[in-house]
């Protein structure tokens, strides 16, 4: 039951990000198939401070990241478990390197990592909860 | 039990490399050229607003903006 609730939530949350991009990003590789060829610009424009930079930028690496985690904690093997979770924040490094196209953000990189710390520390509650 | 096994553990790679695409997906986007695009944009629309300025100062293509270090808009920067 957890676990189709954990993989119903990560579908949800990775939905929600992909209406960010088709909505209020410039078009990418995986919105263009889906809203067609399009000017540069964002179906809609926000205005350019703070709180629209959290929406457009982080808030969809930060719905992704969650999902990663929401459907590492299904995953009963340690091993595969480690490498999902290490996942988002190789591939920030990966930009970092130029290995993983994309262009580096250190705040992408902060909010894995807190992401991750809330996921480990409630994953070991969770944990002694249930012993 | 031990097909089992591999069919979870595959199911879960499968499910790992759909996150990667995704991630990879939306990385590769034109965010990385958006700052020039916006600059030649926002520099030929300048110009546009001054129209004495227009006859002495050609458009701009962001190739030129990369490659002509004679530009008026790299030396302005510099």
């Amino acid at each position: 039951m957890i676990v189709h609730r954990n993989i119903f939530c990560a579908v949800i949350q990775i939905t929600l990000g992909t209406l960010i991009y088709i909505l209020l990003r410039e078009p990418v590789y995986f919105t263009e198939p889906i809203i067609g060829s399009m000017p540069n610009t964002p179906l809609i424009t926000l205005p350019d401070n703070m709180w629209s930079y959290a929406l457009k930028f982080i808030l969809p690496d930060a719905l992704w990241c969650t999902a990663l985690l929401l459907y590492a904690s299904i995953i009963e093997y340690k091993a595969l478990r480690l490498v999902v979770i290490i996942l988002a924040p190789s591939m920030e490094l990966g930009q970092l390197a130029g290995i993983v196209p994309g262009t580096f953000d250190p705040v992408d990189l902060l909010i894995y990592f807190l992401l991750t710390l809330i996921f480990i520390t409630q994953w070991e509650r969770t944990k002694q909860k249930s012993f | 039990m031990g097909k089992n096994k591999t069919k979870v553990i595959l199911g879960h790679c499968a499910a790992l490399c759909i996150f990667a695409l995704i991630a990879v997906a939306s990385s590769s986007s034109k965010d990385a050229i958006r700052g020039v695009d916006d600059f030649v944009e926002g520099y030929n629309y300048g110009k546009s607003l001054v129209s004495d300025a227009s006859d002495e100062i050609e458009p701009v293509e962001m190739d030129s903006v990369i490659t002509d270090t004679n530009s008026p808009l790299v030396a302005t920067i510099k």
